[in-house]
């Protein structure tokens, strides 16, 4: 779809005769100007919300929880290098007490990110299913679409808005702490040999982002186009990231299932896919007995490819007010 | 033109807010009903989850341990137990390292030491002991059972098909009528407003019995006998969960504007986290008591709870006593908090 | 020009006029039965949404009658219409319907609510909506049926309301609306923007409806921004700005209040200028101008209409004035509006 700017050569300018001022003489964007434009509102609204700051409020606890836990990492080996430290009068010496840490890999590696991105899921899980209905089933359910598809932008124009504004939402919680984690560490340890030596985990941590961003944009753009209300589209977003989990942990850890099970938890796969791009060993990944990287890449491909479909039959239909 | 007004209608029938209390009711009951867009989404994902249950039960080794796969092996707990016998060992195995046959490697302990009898002996007495206890009846009937008490009444259902699906109905009670903005209509009529809260609960409740119970049932009986079991055995802590839940997302519900989003807060964050918590945070969460219920029933009836994961469980009469009280008590305090609340939804 | 107060206060008292007077007690008669508490009342109601003063000591006295509540958006119509049926409760100050607070749900038998807004059950039609209204009011559904036949047939509804809502117009909600507001027979009727969306014709009619309904002795208390149809309702009006009730009254009153502004009259003679020498001679008289347009004529702006009307009166008879035209310019609700809001009557 095409959107010539108006020729302003050639309309008269009304605006001189009734309000004597100078009529706007430049070039009108085009319609990807509007889609930003659209991707701003949208993530404005979206933080207005008492509701959202509740969930940044989570989302925050998490990244302290691990910035302050690299921070005690460091400063356990530094300060009590050759001590032993006593909990509830049993001795407990320093390569102990650093090698339970070490379990929780907080100290700048690649699991510290995967781990930090994988537990901010929960909190993005729940902040996307209130975007999805806020943003787009609201447009939906409240007929404001319209207002949207009578100015001179596409349909795809639209849900391409909506998307950037979930990933500037996903940005906000995922991408910029997991950054600041990384520059966090950086500062605790050896700057120079830090972030030169790791700068693949900066660039891993975007690709991890850019995983989620397209992926669940369009999963949940998709989602909140099919079911528009609140309740229904957060049982079906439930029913996609937590009982998958559930039923992937019973049947591979409980019932000893092949590891291939674990391909129905989609946060699993973008997990795997994040650790990919972080390149991490796969031996190192817990729990043990993970599908492949190719195998989940392919089911995250799926998905995006089954939402776009869903999505262009959607842009298509004649009635996509009703 | 419209027709002249006939005389004012007698006072004969004046309304009765008894009346409309039950209409209420009943209107609150048949809304979820003509609303089936979430009816059809919960069927459908209360469907895949009872499905998913079906599946293993009917897989040739169910909920049992014998045909169970070892974790990343293709041999069975069976065939490994029979690997270890004294007649199995002593053969010259003919096996490739890794998986991919029938054959566990032996580890360094299993191997025969025919030169030291009393090791041998020793040895083959120990690695009998899963063949043996494979051939116990009680003890596998408890171990399957516990397995799917555990994965699917503790973790499945307690954990994700109750709380979710009675946050959907009891929170859409009044919240999908302030997100519809159709709250004006029922404020408007001449009822208490605490017997709006009251009405609209009772008329929902049903609905999430129907999907806490049912749903219970269902993935009961699709469990084959261990589900048979599970069903006398833990109804009661369904129906008492299911109520209590009921209420407090109600009152979310009435409360919150976006009652699924701090419901679903409240299932995963709070709900989650604080029942697996030891200490006394846990005596917060509704879930713990719950599953106390269901450990008390199957502790009373022999069972190896130990499997269960647990972790210091309330008496049963407390566990009765606090979710009675928080039904009761959150719902008189949604009556409360909704008489007295201004509601703009619909401005 | 709006009709004359009479015709639509034979049956009914004024509105904000006050009591009846009382004619004086015979020492032998019985003690006067104690008046009625006014049907509605606020009594320095004041409302405040944060640090947002929606409303500032209100003060407003219904009756009976037809009254018009006007005022620029943001003014506190709404919000007043809300606190009367009693869906928010004033921070300070009082509201009172028949002396019982507008809150306490038994006031609500008394009041019926046209909301503004526009959302329903859509899943159900029109007369279904109407029905399922009145059992919640508490009617039986043999009463029900009976009250939403009749209300139908006073909207012009009856044949139309088999439709489902999701398919109604803008002007059939709105009738819906009116038609749910009438069930119970309630002596009050607030109508918050009737006649939006309504067409021409149907707009007549309701404005018939509504004067049928004051004739048997209902109040109403009619918010519209549609001031040429509530001038041919009633002469009777409330006027709100920034959160007050600038005024109370009818249209004369009100106009004669406003001292600040001379009242404007254009009078048509042949000999414009001769007349404007004479006319400025008169005290009340303030300013004069020629009249544009193609018959000739002056615009007198004069204090004290009344005074003005006298001397004018005198003049012409005395000086043989042939006077084609004489009419007050702004005495219109638009105008006083303007007047009393300022400028473009924007708040």
């Amino acid at each position: 779809m095409t959107n010539q700017p108006p020729n302003t050569d050639t309309m008269p300018a009304q605006t001189d005769t009734l309000l004597r001022y100078r009529p706007w003489r430049g070039t009108p964007h085009g319609p990807l100007f509007a889609t930003l434009a659209m991707a701003r509102v949208s993530l404005r609204l979206l933080l207005r919300r008492r509701l959202m700051w509740g969930l940044f409020a989570l989302g925050l606890l998490v990244f302290f929880f691990f910035f302050y836990a690299q921070y005690l990492m460091v400063w356990i080996e530094t300060q009590l290098r050759t001590e032993t430290v006593r909990f509830a009068g049993v001795p407990v010496t320093i390569d102990n007490l650093t090698r339970f840490l070490k379990r929780l890999a907080l100290d700048g590696s690649v699991h510290t990110f995967g781990n930090f991105i994988w537990f901010q899921g929960y909190v993005l899980v729940i902040a996307l299913a209130l975007a999805g209905s806020v943003l787009v089933g609201n447009d939906f359910y409240y007929g404001s679409l319209p207002f949207y598809l009578a100015k001179p932008i596409g349909r795809w124009h639209y849900i391409l808005g909506k998307c950037l504004a979930i990933g500037g939402l996903m940005t906000l919680l995922v991408t910029f702490p997991a950054i600041l984690l990384w520059i966090e560490a950086g500062l605790l340890y050896d700057w120079k040999s830090y972030y030169f030596d790791n700068f693949d985990l900066l660039v891993g941590i975007v690709g991890y982002s850019l995983v989620l961003l397209v992926t669940l944009s369009l999963l949940v753009v998709a989602t909140a186009v099919w079911l528009r209300r609140t309740v229904p589209l957060v049982l079906v977003w439930m029913g996609v990231f937590v009982y998958p989990q559930l039923l992937s942990t019973l049947l591979v850890d409980g019932l000893n299932f092949p590891d291939e099970w674990r391909l129905i938890d989609l946060w699993n796969n973008l997990y795997l896919c994040g650790l990919w791009c972080l390149q991490a060993d796969p031996a190192t990944i817990r729990p043990p007995g993970q599908p492949e990287f190719w195998q989940a890449g392919l089911v995250v491909a799926g998905v995006c490819a089954a939402s776009l479909l869903y999505l262009r039959r959607r842009v298509q239909a004649v009635e996509i007010v009703t | 033109m419209l027709p002249t007004h006939p005389q004012s209608v007698s006072r004969a029938c004046d309304p009765s807010p008894v009346i409309g209390f039950a209409v209420l009711m009943a209107h609150s009951f048949q809304r979820h009903w003509r609303v089936r867009q979430m009816g059809w989404v919960a069927f459908g994902l209360l469907g895949l989850v009872v499905t998913v249950v079906a599946v293993v039960t009917a897989s040739r080794a169910g909920w049992d341990l014998p045909d169970r796969r070892v974790s990343r092996t293709r041999i069975t707990y069976r065939e490994y137990a029979e690997q270890l016998l004294p007649s199995e060992r002593y053969f010259v195995r003919d096996y490739h390292d890794d998986i991919s046959t029938n054959l566990a490697p032996q580890a360094p302990w299993e191997r025969p030491a025919p030169l030291t009898p009393t090791r041998d002996a020793i040895q083959n007495l120990l690695l009998t002991i899963p063949y043996v206890v494979l051939q116990s009846e009680p003890f596998l009937r408890g171990w399957g059972y516990m397995l799917f008490s555990k994965w699917i009444m503790l973790r499945v259902y307690l954990g994700f098909v109750l709380p979710l699906f009675t946050l959907a109905y009891a929170s859409a009670a009044i919240g999908a009528e302030r997100e519809a903005r159709s709250l004006i209509w029922l404020m408007t009529r001449p009822l208490p407003r605490w017997a709006i809260y009251l009405a609209k609960f009772l008329g929902t409740l049903p609905w999430c019995l129907a999907f806490g119970l049912g749903g219970f049932a269902a993935l009961c009986l699709s469990g084959g006998e261990y589900g048979r079991w599970a069903l006398a055995m833990y109804w009661p802590a369904a129906v008492a969960a299911t109520i209590a839940f009921s209420a407090v997302f109600h009152l979310v519900g009435a409360v919150f504007s976006r009652p699924i989003v701090v419901g679903v807060v409240y299932v995963f964050f709070f709900e989650f986290l604080v029942a697996l918590l030891p200490g006394s945070l846990k005596l917060l969460s509704l879930t713990f008591y719950a599953r106390s219920l269901m450990y008390n029933a199957a502790a009373a009836a022999g069972y190896p709870v130990s499997r269960l994961d647990v972790a210091e469980p309330v008496s049963s009469a407390t566990a009765w006593a606090v979710l009675g009280a928080a039904t009761v008590g959150l719902t008189l305090v949604g009556m409360w908090l909704f008489a007295r609340s201004e509601y703009r939804d619909d401005v | 020009m709006p009709p004359a107060d009479t015709s639509l206060a034979a049956n009914a008292p004024s509105g904000a006029e006050g009591a009846r007077r009382a004619p004086l007690p015979s020492p032998t008669a019985a003690p006067p039965p104690t008046p009625d508490p006014p049907l509605l009342l606020f009594e320095q109601v004041s409302k405040w949404y944060g640090t947002v003063l929606a409303l500032n000591q209100v003060t407003l006295e219904l009756t009976g009658g037809i009254t018009g509540l006007v005022g620029a958006n943001g003014a506190g119509k709404s919000t007043l219409l809300r606190m009367a049926n009693g869906q928010l409760k004033p921070t300070l100050g009082r509201v009172t319907i028949r002396g019982l607070d507008a809150w306490d749900w038994r006031a609500r038998r008394r009041v019926g609510y046209c909301p503004d807004l526009d959302a329903f059950y859509e899943d159900l039609s029109g007369r279904q909506f109407v029905w399922t209204l009145a059992r919640l009011c508490g009617y039986t559904r043999a009463e029900a049926t009976e009250r939403t036949e009749r209300v139908l047939e006073r909207v012009g509804m009856r044949e139309r309301a088999n439709r489902t809502l999701r398919g109604y117009s803008k002007g059939m909600r709105q009738r819906i609306k009116l038609a749910q507001a009438l069930l119970h027979d309630p002596e009050l009727l607030i109508l918050d923007e009737p006649l939006s969306g309504i067409d021409p014709i149907g707009r007549q009619e309701l404005l018939e409806l509504f004067q049928q309904l004051a004739s048997q002795g209902k109040c109403l208390l009619i918010s519209s921004h549609e001031l040429e149809a509530l001038e041919k309702l009633t002469n009777h009006v409330a006027i709100m700005a920034r959160g007050r009730i600038a005024a109370v009254g009818t249209l004369r009153q009100i106009r004669d209040l406003l001292e600040d502004y001379p009242l404007s009259v254009r009078i048509d003679v042949d000999q414009p200028r001769e007349l404007a020498r004479a006319v400025l001679a008169l005290a009340e008289v303030q300013a004069v101008s020629l009249a544009s347009g193609d018959t000739p004529g002056l615009v007198v702006q004069a204090r004290h209409p009344k005074r003005f009307f006298q001397a004018f009166g005198r003049l012409v008879v005395e000086q043989h004035v042939e006077v084609h035209r004489v009419e007050p310019l702004d005495e219109s609700a638009h105008a006083i509006l303007g007047y009393l809001l300022g400028g473009s009557g924007r708040t």
